[in-house]
């Protein structure tokens, strides 16, 4: 397993890591950052990726820290603010913070789910490949990698996820924020730009305090066959809120926005959860409001009503809709359950 | 003190646990160049042009070799399939591949450079044209009259047929109160020990060849190479070093090792060559990989009277010396089991396929008879609506009976198979031993499906070839030497690779000899310092190895007795300036240990997913030297056997392109996956060699495999489900459970 010959520059700040990547591209040489390197160094030894220079960024403080309302990236606080994690931050890091173990409330009023924290976080970081990749691996990496089965994506997706990207395009072009949903946009497919770099990715709860992953591992990979986060916002008895995200199962993570329709102020019953579950790879029609979907190549099959999915000799495309369905329901009664 | 039986701990641990090792990888001489292999990635085409200039003109490339550079070098050909039936197929078997690549992984050339990343780099230079033929890689569809054919000249891919026949298995069937029948296939799988393989030569100053092999057989390893480079076996020095697991695919001799040597040899320069991952999941021996079509017959009450059917077993591309035998050996001559049936007609036939060659994989033909016999037996109970413990205890061969000869003329020489039964079904009947299983036993009642499986077998082990040996001795040689001090060097012809042999056979030595077990070394794997032997496979070592190091120690003894007065061995050491003796296994017959396994698991109506909740391992491996180094064995083998029955298969698409190449398509089974195992002995002693010992290597692949599937095949029989093919994967059991 030995990658082909590349050349490595480590990047000193976040200006000297845009600098190489435009240096990169006006000499026509494929760059690729690096950070973690626990996705792109084993496509490097498979010979599957081969860049011509590595960047690595791992000594970028402007990718660290979080915070609220995005005081990393300077946003207002607004009545439902984002919650900024630096793109940097590894999973372990994830893992300990006050974020996901509670210590800290969940939003900016003091909100919380039962045990504190966010619970998707927490399980999704339990299932998720290995301590040495926990240690390693990044939550920028996690989302610029475009793995249609990753866990992470799945859960960020739900917490309505949006990147932090920059870049040496002039003025308000060098600086963007995009929703994770439209950046993912196929196998590997992002829309993050050669010259780009992702700084911070926030979250928002939207105040629900309940949440849960499920997933159904591949056998050998342990990556997901299958994954759904369900987060549930419930008054009064009532799902106020849900929003539920898939991965594993199709071209890239995606919204089940007919399921997360179909729950919009019912009560969690076992019958009325099955019944949203059983929508989980359907597409609704589009409307002004809630778009088909915004990657419609990559996600919708093609008159179908139903996403593009994925099969291989692990795993029929049947079964792994079937599998989405079985936990979205086992994911949304939990996610129920924690919210009261 | 007698230290037979005691749990010794492992005296190998140490160094392995603290990196302290020494695996072929770790060795680099000053000068050492790095092979690469370039391997074919189709997987039947014809080579129109080898074009190895520009690799060979790559910055750091010091040679490219292709079949004709071997040729020229006087290389021969590998050693084909032993123990053939007259009429078989028995192909030439190039070193690197001439006219056609008949797998995709066949080595082609290789490439030796400065560093093993210029090695690669250069290998994708290597030109190569091919003319592209149809594959066919599943054995049923290779054995069709229509097959695409893969050895030139040949009008089949069938490579023998072989028919074992006894008695009148057709007037029993005619007479049966109750038959069963079943198609099942024991898919194909891969070893996947913890160190790939490798080889290191150094061509020596005195005119010699030092070879780094990770091998479970150096002294058949010497032999081989000395026939395909032409050599005297004396220029050949083969050092296994550590070997991190082998489990069969340690056993042959391969293609890639033997390019590397003959480049070593003509570049007058230390070559290395490492496997990597993905390469050892094409290039390394693969197991299994037979349909079985069996029939059993039984009386009204259930006695088993008779089997017929026919198995057809892969042998890949090209045979191993050992592939052919672990069906004609062994899965037929098997499969009766621990049962008195009287009739018996089934063909074997071996059959070549476009896919990795079949070599020898833990338990090699003992594992596929246990579990087509055992998945029968459970079939002809559910048919009878009897009790499967009751059904086997009726069929038992009684401990009486012994020595008692099968239907297949093999000769069990001890055993008690209702006593191991007894005690798995009293263990069964008692809440699991540790809290991890009590858990699993919790999680297990939201509405899964519960299921319990047994399966009883007969393990052949020890198995010596009759014929002399190149230095005309039978069997395997030990040397025991004492030292004027007092040290003992125990010096074996059989070749551990993670067994524990170091300490199984110390024991042994300083039992015998009555020394202090510290002052006892033991060698082995080292063509220059170990005497002859066949290495370490088909639970052979303790029984062959052990018996001839048990010879050797009565032999220094006898020695020292020619000491005027009584005294122990050491002090007559010091009298006499040292003793050297010599022992042999000689060439008895095999051992048959035996065993029960019982498995209870839950499946999720849901998703299909088995979750293993127990396993209870019942073991006769005859007398115990070391229950801790048993009880290891139990928990590896249990692990790989649950492996097939649950996850593992090597799959190939429709030209032949393997599908599962690397552990993120691999499934072998996580800790998670096993819940804790529970291991008991009953003890009957063989008769066969003076310890009293039998084979205790793959019983446990034997063993776990029918019972788990015994168990799935319980927990699904409300359904109606009758049988399903391993790997039980989730989607197979969810479509069994929801047909559309």
């Amino acid at each position: 397993m030995f990658p082909a010959d590349f050349a490595y520059a480590r990047a000193r700040s976040l200006d000297e890591a845009l600098d190489l990547l435009d240096e990169a591209r006006a000499a026509g040489e494929e760059a690729k950052l690096i950070a973690g390197g626990q996705s792109l160094l084993p496509m490097m030894k498979l010979r599957l990726a081969a860049p011509q220079l590595l960047i690595d960024i791992a000594d970028l403080r402007e990718l660290g820290g979080g915070g609220w309302h995005g005081a990393a990236d300077g946003t207002a606080a607004g009545p439902d603010p984002g919650y900024s994690i630096g793109a940097l931050t590894t999973y372990r890091e994830l893992g300990r913070s006050r974020l996901v173990n509670g210590a800290l409330p969940v939003d900016h009023q003091g909100a919380a789910g039962p045990g504190g924290g966010i619970p998707a976080i927490t399980d999704a970081l339990a299932v998720l490949a290995d301590p040495q990749v926990r240690a390693r691996g990044t939550i920028g990496g996690a989302v610029a990698h475009g793995d249609p089965a990753a866990d992470l994506p799945a859960v960020l997706l739900a917490l309505d996820a949006e990147l932090t990207i920059v870049s040496r395009k002039p003025a308000a072009a060098g600086r963007r924020v995009i929703a994770l949903d439209d950046f993912l946009q196929g196998i590997y497919a992002t829309d993050l730009a050669e010259d780009e770099i992702i700084t911070h990715v926030s979250i928002r709860t939207h105040g629900a305090r309940g949440s849960a992953y499920e997933k159904f591992p591949h056998p050998a990979s342990h990556l997901p066959l299958a994954g759904v986060c369900a987060v549930v916002r419930l008054r009064d008895g009532r799902i106020e809120g849900a929003q539920v995200a898939v991965t594993g199962i199709s071209p890239r993570p995606y919204r089940a926005r007919e399921t997360e329709a179909l729950l919009a102020g019912v009560s969690p019953a076992p019958a009325i959860l099955a019944a949203a579950a059983a929508r989980v790879t359907a597409v609704p029609p589009a409307t002004p409001t809630a778009p088909a979907a915004r990657a419609p190549g990559a996600v919708t099959g093609a008159g179908s009503g139903r996403v593009t999915l994925l099969g291989d000799q692990h795993a029929s495309a049947g079964y792994r809709a079937h599998l989405a369905e079985v936990l979205t329901r086992r994911a949304l009664a939990r996610a129920a359950a924690s919210a009261r | 003190m007698s230290l037979i039986g005691r749990p010794l701990t492992r005296r190998e641990d140490p160094p392995l646990l603290t990196g302290r090792g020494r695996y072929v990888d770790d060795f680099a001489p000053d000068g050492t160049l790095h092979a690469f292999v370039v391997r074919s990635p189709l997987a039947h085409a014809r080579i129109t042009r080898v074009d190895v200039t520009e690799a060979r003109e790559a910055p750091g490339v010091h040679a490219v070799f292709t079949a004709a550079d071997l040729a020229g070098l006087g290389a021969g050909h590998l050693p084909g399939g032993e123990g053939l039936p007259p009429g078989s197929l028995n192909p030439e078997h190039p070193v690197l591949a001439r006219d056609k690549v008949l797998w995709a992984g066949q080595p082609v050339a290789l490439v030796v450079a400065d560093t093993p990343e210029r090695a690669a780099d250069a290998a994708e230079l290597v030109d190569i044209d091919y003319d592209d033929l149809p594959a066919v890689t599943a054995v049923l569809e290779a054995a069709a009259d229509d097959a695409p054919r893969l050895h030139d000249g040949t009008p089949t891919n069938v490579a023998f047929r072989k028919r074992l026949i006894t008695g009148h298995a057709d007037q029993a069937f005619a007479r049966a109160a109750h038959t069963v029948g079943q198609r099942m296939t024991s898919q194909r799988i891969a070893p996947v020990a913890m160190e790939p393989r490798g080889v290191l030569a150094c061509p020596a100053d005195d005119g010699r060849l030092d070879i780094r092999l990770p091998t479970q057989r150096a002294h058949g390893a010497r032999i081989w190479l000395a026939k395909i480079l032409g050599l005297p076996q004396d220029r050949l020095h083969v050092m296994t070093g550590d070997v991190g697991g082998g489990f069969g695919a340690k056993g042959p001799l391969y293609p890639d090792q033997v390019a590397v040597i003959a480049a070593a040899l003509a570049l007058r320069r230390p070559v290395k060559w490492i496997e990597e991952r993905s390469e050892s999941f094409t290039a390394t021996t693969h197991g299994r990989d037979q349909v079985a079509d069996l029939e059993l017959a039984a009386d009204e009450e259930g006695r088993i009277t008779a089997m017929r059917g026919t198995v057809h077993a892969s042998m890949g591309a090209y045979f191993t010396p050992n592939g052919p035998g672990s069906l004609l050996g062994r899965l037929g001559p098997m499969l009766p089991q621990a049962y008195r049936l009287e009739h018996f007609d089934v063909e074997l036939v071996g059959v070549f396929a476009n896919t990795t060659p079949i070599g020898p994989y833990r338990g090699a033909g003992r594992p596929e008879a246990a579990y087509f016999t055992e998945r029968l037996v459970d079939m002809l109970a559910r048919e009878m609506a009897a009790d499967p413990v009751a059904l086997r205890r009726r069929n038992f061969i009684p401990a009486t009976a012994f020595p008692y000869t099968t239907v297949t003329g093999l000769t069990y020489e001890t055993g008690d198979y209702h006593a191991g039964l007894d005690l798995l079904v009293e263990k069964l009947a008692e809440p699991p031993r540790t809290a991890q299983s009590t858990e699993r036993q919790l999680l297990s009642q939201s509405g899964q499906l519960l299921g319990r499986g047994i399966a009883t077998f007969v393990e052949p082990g020890g198995i010596v070839p009759k014929a002399p040996g190149p230095d005309g001795t039978i069997g395997d040689q030990a040397t025991v030497t004492i030292d004027p001090d007092g040290k003992v060097t125990v010096a074996v012809g059989t070749s551990g690779h993670g067994q524990g042999h170091e300490t199984a056979f110390a024991q042994l030595a300083a039992d015998l000899l009555d020394v202090p077990i510290d002052d006892v070394t033991v060698v082995f794997g080292d063509t220059d310092t170990a005497p002859f032997g066949y290495g370490t496979f088909g639970s052979r070592s303790l029984a062959a190895g052990g018996t001839a190091i048990y010879n050797a120690c009565h032999a220094a003894l006898d020695a020292a007795r020619r000491v005027d007065a009584p005294m122990p061995v050491a002090g007559a050491a010091a009298r006499l300036g040292g003793i050297t003796a010599g022992g042999s296994s000689g060439a008895p017959p095999e051992t048959y240990a035996s065993g029960a396994y019982g498995c209870d698991v839950a499946v999720d109506q849901e998703t299909g997913q088995v979750t293993l909740l127990r396993v209870v391992a019942v073991d006769d491996c005859g007398v115990i030297v070391n229950p801790l180094l048993v009880e290891g064995q139990v928990h590896g083998a249990v692990a790989q056997g649950v492996g097939q029955a649950l996850t593992e298969q090597i799959s190939y698409d429709e030209n032949g392109q393997p599908l599962s190449a690397s552990l993120m398509d691999y499934a072998v089974p996580f800790a998670a996956t096993l819940p804790p195992i529970e291991s008991y002995s009953v003890v009957t002693p063989s008769t066969i060699n003076p310890l009293g010992v039998k084979g205790m290597g793959e019983s446990g692949t034997i063993g776990v495999t029918p019972a788990l599937v015994n168990a799935v095949m319980d927990a699904l029989s409300g359904h109606g489900i009758r049988h399903l093919d391993m790997p039980l994967t989730p989607e197979k059991i969810w479509t069994a459970l929801h047909p559309s």
